[in-house]
């Protein structure tokens, strides 16, 4: 039996070929008894694979469909925002332009978003709608109501997390390029003091925070550094390279052992990356190299070993 | 049962309208393609999970590109194209399953030479499995399959449990009919090693 000729039979065991050569391999296996041999040996070896199927009964995850279909209307919602409408004001003599000189400073994603920030209850209301409207076609009721309350409550932290964001680039363009460091002996709401206490963030309230423990970080967590080979504590930069898996500051782990459990959100955390970005992770090993964000490499809470090694510390939590 | 207006649509056409901007598509689509992809990424991953943030991600990423798709393509394999590529990123992300060269996968016979499915079928017991009980089959069954070369598994799971064509494997993981062909061969020769090789051991 060639081997051409045995790929052809194991198709058809699978009713994989086209209807062309399921014919074909029809009348090979009426003519040759070697050929039905063959098959007879294939189907046998597959048998097994059998033993393995999905059970069509098996429930599927509570509210997958829901829970689709809101993440879809989140993004759709995001990527309009990341993307604003352009609107044309032609200037009049009367009422001229107020934007664009070539002196002033081009607008970088990272402040469109930030100008969009206000519009956050609008988002939620651009998701209610989009969503509603598929609600109509789904036939599905409260469960997915509570699922798009929930998303709407990521979305607000996520824009929270842009808007402290804002005030980390601010201090660190006037710091270097640094961002606020969290110092030896001191905690992770340190850094976040400072930037109230120079009047980089003022009336933002990051939205899923309550104020635990009596901390204006509370449910959230802020980057506790790293030490260089010398055991020095170093912060990050908006010079470094690798920016996109740097996390600065997200929601806050519980923390359980070695374990953590997302605190604020259903199935995961907000991360902010020092890039501006923020991303809902699912899990904890998001940072460079899939590193854990949450602790370092050691297992423990503190400072990372290295650069590469990023933790986030609760407002009690210290290098 | 469904009230649905577009039930009866076929995928093809809920893509095309979606594509135009009628958003209660992807609904449709999302609740008619949930057991089967969600299963294909849950068997995949190996992670109910993972499959399940793999699956929202996959209609993201659908809706996101929904401008590329073509009249008349064929949108079951361009479905799995896009579920299995998150699924690959997702697995990169967690840092999940290494990929195995395909040159070791090859089966060969001690003079180097790739041996004839039928051979080494024959060669074996015909069904060394057949005194475990259920429940220790699949486990079994699972196993064996997870062991195999990425490359391979793939192809595995869509050939035999997701019930694909040869053409619309190679359009989904983008590669040659005859790659498909060939390393579907390939796999169930392995399988086949393996499960011999359980069936003569007492245990695993």
């Amino acid at each position: 039996m060639d081997y051409l000729q045995e790929e052809k039979l194991l198709g058809y065991a699978l009713k994989a070929l086209p209807t062309q050569d399921t014919q074909t391999t029809e009348i090979l296996l009426a003519e040759s008894p070697q050929a039905q041999r063959t098959l007879d040996l294939i189907r046998s070896a597959l048998a097994p694979l059998a033993s393995d199927q999905d059970d069509p009964n098996e429930p599927l995850p509570p509210q997958l469909v829901a829970n689709t279909i809101g993440r879809v209307a989140e993004w759709i919602v995001q990527a309009e925002r990341l993307v604003p409408p352009i609107e044309c004001h032609a200037p009049s003599e009367s009422q001229p332009a107020a934007v664009a000189t070539s002196n002033e400073p081009p607008v970088y994603p990272v402040m469109a978003r930030e100008l969009a920030v206000d519009s956050s209850s609008n988002s939620r209301r651009n998701v209610f709608a989009i969503a509603v409207s598929l609600v109509l076609v789904l036939g599905i009721g409260l469960p997915f109501l509570a699922t798009l309350r929930s998303h709407a409550r990521q979305t607000a932290c996520a824009d929270s997390l842009r808007q402290v964001y804002s005030a980390l680039v601010q201090y660190a363009d006037d710091n270097e390029g640094n961002f606020p460091k969290v110092a030896e002996l001191q905690t992770a709401e340190s850094a976040i003091q400072t930037l109230r206490d120079q009047g980089y963030l003022t009336h933002t309230r990051l939205s899923c925070n309550d104020q635990a423990h009596g901390l204006s970080l509370g449910n959230y967590s802020y980057t506790l550094g790293y030490r260089d080979e010398l055991g020095t504590l170093c912060g990050f930069s908006y010079l470094d390279p690798d920016q996109d898996y740097i996390p600065l500051l997200a929601d806050a782990p519980r923390r359980k052992g070695e374990e953590t459990k997302p605190i604020n959100h259903r199935g995961g955390q907000n991360v902010l990356f020092a890039n501006g970005q923020v991303r809902f992770c699912t899990h904890a090993n998001v940072g460079i190299e899939n590193d854990h964000i949450f602790r370092n490499e050691r297992g423990k809470v503190g400072a990372g070993l290295r650069r590469e090694d990023s933790v986030l510390g609760r407002g009690y939590e210290m290098p | 049962m469904s009230n649905d207006p577009l039930a009866r649509r076929t995928d093809e056409e809920l893509l095309l309208l979606l594509r135009e901007g009628y958003k209660e598509a992807m609904g449709t689509l999302v609740r008619r393609y949930q057991r089967e992809l969600f299963g294909y990424l849950r068997r995949y991953v190996n992670d109910e999970h993972l499959a399940e943030d793999i699956f929202q991600l996959t209609f993201v990423a659908l809706y996101a590109k929904i401008n590329q798709y073509e009249k008349g393509r064929p949108a079951r394999p361009w479905i799995y194209a896009i579920a299995t590529n998150q699924a690959i990123d997702a697995m990169r992300r967690v840092g999940r399953r290494a990929t195995v060269s395909i040159e070791s996968a090859e089966v060969e016979n001690q003079e180097g030479e790739r041996r004839g499915l039928g051979e080494l079928l024959e060669s074996k017991e015909t069904n060394p499995l057949e005194h475990a009980d259920l429940s220790e089959l699949r486990t079994l069954v699972r196993a064996t399959v997870d062991r195999l070369p990425e490359f391979l598994r793939v192809v595995v799971i869509l050939a035999y449990y997701q019930g694909l064509k040869y053409q619309d494997i190679a359009d989904i993981l983008d590669i040659p009919l005859g790659t498909v062909k060939s390393r579907l061969h390939t796999a169930l020769a392995k399988l086949h090693e393996s499960w011999s090789l359980v069936g003569s051991v007492p245990e695993l």
